[in-house]
Protein backbone atom coordinates (compact mmCIF):
# COMPACT_ATOMS: atom_id res chain seq x y z
CA UNK A 1 0.00 0.00 0.00
CA UNK A 2 2.77 2.58 0.41
CA UNK A 3 4.50 2.58 -2.56
CA UNK A 4 2.02 4.77 -4.70
CA UNK A 5 2.87 6.51 -7.31
CA UNK A 6 3.08 10.18 -8.25
CA UNK A 7 -0.42 9.94 -9.66
CA UNK A 8 -2.05 7.70 -6.73
CA UNK A 9 -1.00 10.70 -4.92
CA UNK A 10 -3.44 12.88 -3.41
CA UNK A 11 -3.21 16.99 -4.51
CA UNK A 12 -2.68 18.79 -1.37
CA UNK A 13 -0.68 15.92 0.89
CA UNK A 14 0.41 18.22 3.35
CA UNK A 15 -3.48 17.90 4.41
CA UNK A 16 -3.38 14.37 4.85
CA UNK A 17 -0.71 14.65 7.21
CA UNK A 18 -3.22 15.46 9.78
CA UNK A 19 -5.13 11.89 9.47
CA UNK A 20 -2.72 10.18 11.93
CA UNK A 21 -3.10 13.30 14.96
CA UNK A 22 -6.97 13.26 13.73
CA UNK A 23 -7.35 9.66 14.76
CA UNK A 24 -5.41 10.41 18.15
CA UNK A 25 -7.60 13.10 19.08
CA UNK A 26 -10.86 11.04 18.13
CA UNK A 27 -9.65 8.06 19.61
CA UNK A 28 -8.80 10.17 22.70
CA UNK A 29 -12.11 11.99 23.00
CA UNK A 30 -14.01 8.62 22.08
CA UNK A 31 -12.06 6.82 25.10
CA UNK A 32 -13.11 9.50 27.26
CA UNK A 33 -16.54 9.80 26.58
CA UNK A 34 -16.84 6.08 27.45
CA UNK A 35 -14.97 6.13 30.20
CA UNK A 36 -16.19 9.74 32.08
CA UNK A 37 -18.14 8.85 35.05
CA UNK A 38 -16.13 5.75 36.16
CA UNK A 39 -14.22 7.99 38.36
CA UNK A 40 -15.72 7.02 41.61
CA UNK A 41 -14.61 3.18 41.14
CA UNK A 42 -11.76 3.45 42.86
CA UNK A 43 -12.72 3.58 46.24
CA UNK A 44 -10.27 2.68 49.15
CA UNK A 45 -10.56 -1.08 50.17
CA UNK A 46 -12.98 -1.20 53.15
CA UNK A 47 -11.48 -3.76 55.77
CA UNK A 48 -13.51 -4.27 58.63
CA UNK A 49 -17.75 -4.43 58.79
CA UNK A 50 -19.71 -1.09 57.34
CA UNK A 51 -21.32 0.65 59.81
CA UNK A 52 -23.98 3.99 59.59
CA UNK A 53 -24.83 6.23 61.96
CA UNK A 54 -28.20 5.58 63.73
CA UNK A 55 -27.68 2.03 63.49
CA UNK A 56 -29.09 -0.39 66.82
CA UNK A 57 -26.56 -1.98 68.57
CA UNK A 58 -26.12 -5.76 68.11
CA UNK A 59 -26.29 -8.17 70.91
CA UNK A 60 -22.61 -9.96 71.50
CA UNK A 61 -20.97 -7.32 69.45
CA UNK A 62 -17.62 -5.27 71.07
CA UNK A 63 -17.48 -1.25 70.85
CA UNK A 64 -15.81 1.82 71.60
CA UNK A 65 -17.84 4.36 74.04
CA UNK A 66 -16.78 7.92 74.79
CA UNK A 67 -18.33 11.28 75.69
CA UNK A 68 -17.47 13.34 72.79
CA UNK A 69 -19.04 16.44 74.79
CA UNK A 70 -19.81 17.30 78.44
CA UNK A 71 -21.39 20.42 79.10
CA UNK A 72 -22.14 21.46 83.29
CA UNK A 73 -24.34 23.55 84.35
CA UNK A 74 -22.57 26.70 85.46
CA UNK A 75 -22.61 25.83 89.13
CA UNK A 76 -21.84 22.95 91.30
CA UNK A 77 -24.44 20.19 93.50
CA UNK A 78 -24.09 22.62 96.28
CA UNK A 79 -25.40 25.43 93.70
CA UNK A 80 -22.10 27.23 94.35
CA UNK A 81 -19.63 28.34 91.25
CA UNK A 82 -17.16 25.71 90.17
CA UNK A 83 -13.44 25.97 92.27
CA UNK A 84 -14.79 28.91 93.98
CA UNK A 85 -15.66 31.32 91.54
CA UNK A 86 -12.01 31.64 90.39
CA UNK A 87 -11.47 29.54 87.14
CA UNK A 88 -14.22 27.07 85.56
CA UNK A 89 -13.88 23.72 86.38
CA UNK A 90 -11.67 20.77 84.98
CA UNK A 91 -13.88 18.49 83.55
CA UNK A 92 -13.01 14.66 83.49
CA UNK A 93 -15.27 11.60 83.01
CA UNK A 94 -14.76 7.59 83.78
CA UNK A 95 -16.67 5.26 82.71
CA UNK A 96 -17.87 2.07 84.51
CA UNK A 97 -19.17 -1.11 83.25
CA UNK A 98 -20.03 -4.12 85.56
CA UNK A 99 -19.10 -2.11 88.17
CA UNK A 100 -15.42 -1.56 87.00
CA UNK A 101 -13.94 1.33 86.07
CA UNK A 102 -12.97 1.05 82.81
CA UNK A 103 -12.20 4.01 81.14
CA UNK A 104 -10.81 7.54 82.02
CA UNK A 105 -10.35 10.81 79.82
CA UNK A 106 -8.09 13.24 79.71
CA UNK A 107 -8.85 16.46 81.91
CA UNK A 108 -10.22 19.59 79.84
CA UNK A 109 -8.91 22.59 81.84
CA UNK A 110 -11.64 25.29 83.23
CA UNK A 111 -13.86 25.12 80.77
CA UNK A 112 -18.03 24.32 81.36
CA UNK A 113 -18.15 22.46 77.96
CA UNK A 114 -15.70 19.72 77.33
CA UNK A 115 -14.72 17.84 73.72
CA UNK A 116 -12.86 14.46 73.23
CA UNK A 117 -12.38 13.77 69.59
CA UNK A 118 -11.99 9.90 70.61
CA UNK A 119 -8.21 9.48 69.30
CA UNK A 120 -5.04 10.82 71.23
CA UNK A 121 -1.39 9.87 70.78
CA UNK A 122 0.84 10.88 73.38
CA UNK A 123 4.39 10.69 71.64
CA UNK A 124 7.99 11.42 73.82
CA UNK A 125 11.26 12.36 71.97
CA UNK A 126 12.54 9.27 72.58
CA UNK A 127 9.52 7.57 70.11
CA UNK A 128 11.32 9.64 67.49
CA UNK A 129 13.70 6.78 67.30
CA UNK A 130 10.98 4.22 66.14
CA UNK A 131 7.24 3.66 67.66
CA UNK A 132 4.79 1.51 66.22
CA UNK A 133 0.97 2.73 66.79
CA UNK A 134 -1.80 0.92 66.54
CA UNK A 135 -5.85 2.36 66.05
CA UNK A 136 -6.40 0.24 69.38
CA UNK A 137 -4.03 2.59 71.40
CA UNK A 138 -4.72 5.67 69.76
CA UNK A 139 -8.62 5.55 70.22
CA UNK A 140 -9.10 7.19 73.64
CA UNK A 141 -12.54 5.22 74.41
CA UNK A 142 -13.77 2.61 76.64
CA UNK A 143 -14.00 -1.09 74.89
CA UNK A 144 -17.65 -2.41 75.94
CA UNK A 145 -19.85 -5.43 74.56
CA UNK A 146 -23.44 -4.95 74.18
CA UNK A 147 -26.08 -6.81 76.14
CA UNK A 148 -29.41 -5.99 76.16
CA UNK A 149 -29.86 -5.67 80.14
CA UNK A 150 -26.39 -4.18 80.68
CA UNK A 151 -26.05 -0.40 80.92
CA UNK A 152 -22.73 1.97 81.65
CA UNK A 153 -22.37 4.23 84.40
CA UNK A 154 -20.47 7.65 83.33
CA UNK A 155 -18.58 9.76 86.57
CA UNK A 156 -18.63 13.23 85.58
CA UNK A 157 -15.68 14.86 88.04
CA UNK A 158 -14.35 18.42 88.34
CA UNK A 159 -10.66 17.91 88.39
CA UNK A 160 -9.17 19.12 91.51
CA UNK A 161 -5.78 18.63 93.16
CA UNK A 162 -6.75 18.00 96.90
CA UNK A 163 -10.06 16.04 95.64
CA UNK A 164 -11.97 15.65 92.87
CA UNK A 165 -15.59 17.11 93.11
CA UNK A 166 -18.51 14.81 91.65
CA UNK A 167 -20.76 16.75 89.31
CA UNK A 168 -22.71 14.23 88.25
CA UNK A 169 -23.05 10.60 87.50
CA UNK A 170 -24.77 9.07 85.27
CA UNK A 171 -26.27 5.92 84.38
CA UNK A 172 -26.92 4.40 80.31
CA UNK A 173 -29.07 1.31 79.69
CA UNK A 174 -27.01 0.41 76.40
CA UNK A 175 -30.21 -0.51 74.70
CA UNK A 176 -31.26 3.17 74.44
CA UNK A 177 -27.76 4.12 72.27
CA UNK A 178 -27.35 4.16 68.70
CA UNK A 179 -23.92 4.22 66.58
CA UNK A 180 -22.62 7.19 66.29
CA UNK A 181 -23.45 10.35 68.68
CA UNK A 182 -26.20 9.83 71.13
CA UNK A 183 -27.07 13.49 73.38
CA UNK A 184 -28.98 13.09 76.46
CA UNK A 185 -30.04 16.34 78.76
CA UNK A 186 -30.07 16.30 82.04
CA UNK A 187 -32.19 18.37 84.76
CA UNK A 188 -30.09 19.85 87.10
CA UNK A 189 -30.57 18.89 91.00
CA UNK A 190 -28.57 18.58 94.25
CA UNK A 191 -26.99 15.47 92.42
CA UNK A 192 -26.28 16.41 89.18
CA UNK A 193 -24.59 19.38 87.68
CA UNK A 194 -23.89 17.91 84.16
CA UNK A 195 -26.37 19.74 81.47
CA UNK A 196 -25.66 17.63 78.45
CA UNK A 197 -23.46 14.36 77.35
CA UNK A 198 -22.75 13.14 74.01
CA UNK A 199 -22.01 9.86 74.01
CA UNK A 200 -19.91 8.37 70.68
CA UNK A 201 -20.22 4.70 70.18
CA UNK A 202 -18.40 3.02 67.27
CA UNK A 203 -18.48 -0.77 66.26
CA UNK A 204 -14.48 -2.04 67.09
CA UNK A 205 -14.37 -3.73 63.88
CA UNK A 206 -15.72 -0.39 62.37
CA UNK A 207 -13.74 0.40 58.89
CA UNK A 208 -11.07 2.93 59.06
CA UNK A 209 -13.73 5.18 56.56
CA UNK A 210 -16.24 4.72 59.55
CA UNK A 211 -14.19 5.86 62.27
CA UNK A 212 -13.18 8.72 60.72
CA UNK A 213 -16.20 9.62 59.80
CA UNK A 214 -17.61 9.47 62.92
CA UNK A 215 -14.74 11.39 64.52
CA UNK A 216 -14.88 14.37 62.20
CA UNK A 217 -18.61 14.65 62.68
CA UNK B 1 0.87 -2.14 5.01
CA UNK B 2 2.30 0.71 6.59
CA UNK B 3 -0.48 2.82 6.61
CA UNK B 4 -3.15 0.62 8.16
CA UNK B 5 -0.14 -0.08 10.86
CA UNK B 6 0.26 4.07 11.14
CA UNK B 7 -3.60 4.22 11.91
CA UNK B 8 -3.28 1.51 14.57
CA UNK B 9 -0.61 2.90 16.11
CA UNK B 10 -2.29 6.55 15.87
CA UNK B 11 -5.45 5.02 17.70
CA UNK B 12 -3.38 3.36 20.45
CA UNK B 13 -1.40 6.17 21.08
CA UNK B 14 -4.94 8.27 21.35
CA UNK B 15 -6.44 6.28 23.66
CA UNK B 16 -2.98 5.06 25.24
CA UNK B 17 -2.74 8.96 26.41
CA UNK B 18 -5.78 9.54 28.10
CA UNK B 19 -6.17 5.79 29.77
CA UNK B 20 -5.51 5.07 32.90
CA UNK B 21 -1.62 4.53 32.75
CA UNK B 22 -0.26 4.37 36.56
CA UNK B 23 -2.05 4.39 39.93
CA UNK B 24 -0.20 5.89 43.27
CA UNK B 25 -1.05 4.02 46.28
CA UNK B 26 -0.06 6.37 48.96
CA UNK B 27 1.02 4.49 52.74
CA UNK B 28 2.63 6.79 55.49
CA UNK B 29 4.34 3.65 56.99
CA UNK B 30 3.12 2.61 60.82
CA UNK B 31 0.85 5.45 60.63
CA UNK B 32 -0.65 4.69 57.53
CA UNK B 33 -4.26 4.61 59.20
CA UNK B 34 -3.93 7.43 61.22
CA UNK B 35 -3.23 9.66 58.03
CA UNK B 36 -5.81 7.81 56.65
CA UNK B 37 -7.95 9.05 59.61
CA UNK B 38 -6.31 12.73 59.50
CA UNK B 39 -6.35 13.49 56.25
CA UNK B 40 -8.22 10.72 53.79
CA UNK B 41 -8.05 12.50 51.12
CA UNK B 42 -4.42 12.36 50.43
CA UNK B 43 -4.14 8.95 51.02
CA UNK B 44 -6.73 7.84 48.61
CA UNK B 45 -5.44 6.22 45.24
CA UNK B 46 -4.51 8.50 42.78
CA UNK B 47 -4.95 7.50 39.16
CA UNK B 48 -2.86 9.30 36.36
CA UNK B 49 -2.49 9.35 32.56
CA UNK B 50 -0.41 10.65 30.53
CA UNK B 51 -2.09 13.49 29.62
CA UNK B 52 -3.91 13.44 33.35
CA UNK B 53 -0.13 13.92 34.55
CA UNK B 54 0.58 16.77 32.57
CA UNK B 55 -2.30 18.54 33.67
CA UNK B 56 -1.45 18.42 37.44
CA UNK B 57 2.01 19.72 36.58
CA UNK B 58 -0.06 22.31 35.15
CA UNK B 59 -2.26 23.17 38.23
CA UNK B 60 1.19 22.97 40.33
CA UNK B 61 2.45 25.74 37.42
CA UNK B 62 5.61 23.36 36.54
CA UNK B 63 5.62 24.51 33.06
CA UNK B 64 9.24 22.96 32.57
CA UNK B 65 7.79 20.15 33.00
CA UNK B 66 4.43 20.17 31.51
CA UNK B 67 6.44 21.65 28.40
CA UNK B 68 8.82 18.51 28.45
CA UNK B 69 6.52 16.16 28.98
CA UNK B 70 4.14 17.60 25.91
CA UNK B 71 6.40 17.86 23.68
CA UNK B 72 8.36 14.56 24.03
CA UNK B 73 5.35 12.41 25.15
CA UNK B 74 2.72 14.03 23.00
CA UNK B 75 3.38 16.44 20.30
CA UNK B 76 6.67 14.24 18.92
CA UNK B 77 5.18 11.34 19.21
CA UNK B 78 2.22 12.87 17.27
CA UNK B 79 4.18 14.45 14.99
CA UNK B 80 6.45 11.43 14.23
CA UNK B 81 3.26 9.21 12.98
CA UNK B 82 2.27 12.27 10.91
CA UNK B 83 5.42 12.63 9.04
CA UNK B 84 5.20 8.46 8.44
CA UNK B 85 1.87 9.04 7.15
CA UNK B 86 2.75 12.24 4.84
CA UNK B 87 5.64 10.55 3.48
CA UNK B 88 3.69 6.99 3.04
CA UNK B 89 2.02 9.04 0.12
CA UNK B 90 5.07 9.95 -2.09
CA UNK B 91 7.39 8.39 -3.90
CA UNK B 92 10.41 7.08 -2.17
CA UNK B 93 12.74 8.24 -5.37
CA UNK B 94 11.89 11.83 -4.40
CA UNK B 95 14.32 14.10 -2.92
CA UNK B 96 10.92 15.78 -0.85
CA UNK B 97 10.15 12.32 0.47
CA UNK B 98 13.61 11.93 1.81
CA UNK B 99 13.33 15.48 3.91
CA UNK B 100 10.15 13.47 5.20
CA UNK B 101 11.38 10.58 6.38
CA UNK B 102 14.77 12.36 7.67
CA UNK B 103 11.85 14.94 9.62
CA UNK B 104 10.24 12.18 10.80
CA UNK B 105 13.44 10.09 12.06
CA UNK B 106 15.07 13.59 14.00
CA UNK B 107 11.36 13.36 15.49
CA UNK B 108 11.45 9.86 16.70
CA UNK B 109 15.24 10.12 18.12
CA UNK B 110 13.65 13.25 19.95
CA UNK B 111 10.52 11.33 20.98
CA UNK B 112 10.55 10.29 24.48
CA UNK B 113 7.85 7.49 24.30
CA UNK B 114 10.09 4.52 24.95
CA UNK B 115 12.12 6.47 27.68
CA UNK B 116 8.91 7.09 29.35
CA UNK B 117 7.81 3.85 29.48
CA UNK B 118 11.10 2.79 31.06
CA UNK B 119 10.83 5.31 33.49
CA UNK B 120 7.44 4.29 34.92
CA UNK B 121 8.40 0.33 34.86
CA UNK B 122 11.52 1.25 36.62
CA UNK B 123 9.05 3.23 39.30
CA UNK B 124 7.05 0.69 39.67
CA UNK B 125 9.50 -1.52 40.60
CA UNK B 126 11.17 0.81 43.49
CA UNK B 127 9.73 1.04 47.01
CA UNK B 128 8.86 4.64 47.57
CA UNK B 129 8.70 5.84 51.30
CA UNK B 130 6.28 5.08 53.66
CA UNK B 131 5.60 1.69 51.50
CA UNK B 132 4.30 3.98 48.43
CA UNK B 133 3.39 1.76 45.77
CA UNK B 134 3.06 2.63 41.59
CA UNK B 135 0.82 -0.10 39.88
CA UNK B 136 1.01 0.43 36.22
CA UNK B 137 -2.82 0.23 34.57
CA UNK B 138 -3.65 -0.97 31.48
CA UNK B 139 -3.21 2.30 29.01
CA UNK B 140 0.43 1.75 29.83
CA UNK B 141 0.23 -0.98 28.18
CA UNK B 142 -1.84 0.70 25.12
CA UNK B 143 1.04 2.90 25.19
CA UNK B 144 3.67 0.43 24.97
CA UNK B 145 1.70 -1.26 21.84
CA UNK B 146 1.73 2.17 20.74
CA UNK B 147 5.22 2.63 20.33
CA UNK B 148 5.65 -0.50 19.01
CA UNK B 149 3.38 -0.46 16.06
CA UNK B 150 4.95 3.08 15.66
CA UNK B 151 9.05 1.65 15.23
CA UNK B 152 7.47 -1.50 13.25
CA UNK B 153 6.12 1.33 10.91
CA UNK B 154 9.41 3.16 10.79
CA UNK B 155 10.69 -0.33 10.12
CA UNK B 156 8.51 -0.90 7.15
CA UNK B 157 9.19 2.71 5.44
CA UNK B 158 12.81 1.86 5.85
CA UNK B 159 13.13 -1.40 4.28
CA UNK B 160 10.64 -0.16 1.42
CA UNK B 161 13.02 2.16 1.15
CA UNK B 162 16.48 0.45 0.70
CA UNK B 163 14.35 -2.07 -1.81
CA UNK B 164 13.81 0.82 -3.88
CA UNK B 165 17.54 2.14 -3.11
CA UNK B 166 18.68 -1.51 -4.08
Amino acid sequence: MSDLSDFDAPKKPWLTALVPALVIFLAAGAYWAFTSGDGDRNNLEQVGTPANSGDKLISGKSYYLYASEIELYPNNQEGKPWDRGEDGPDIKYQIKWLGNEIFESTVKDDSLLGNWSGLQIDLKWSDLLGKTLSPNEAIQAARIRYETKSSVEIVVKDSDLAKDDLAGNIEIDLKSLRVGKNSREFPKDSKNSVRNIIITVLPIDSTIDDLAQFMRE
Amino acid sequence: MTRPLILVSSLLLGIGLVSPTMTIHPKAGEITWLMEIIDPISMEPITYSVVGIILELAEMKDWFMVAVLSIFSVIFPVGKLCAFWFYSFFNQEQTKAFSILKMAKILGKFSMAEVFLLSLFLISLKTLPGGTQVQLEYGCAIYFLSVISSILSSMLIQKSRSGIVQ
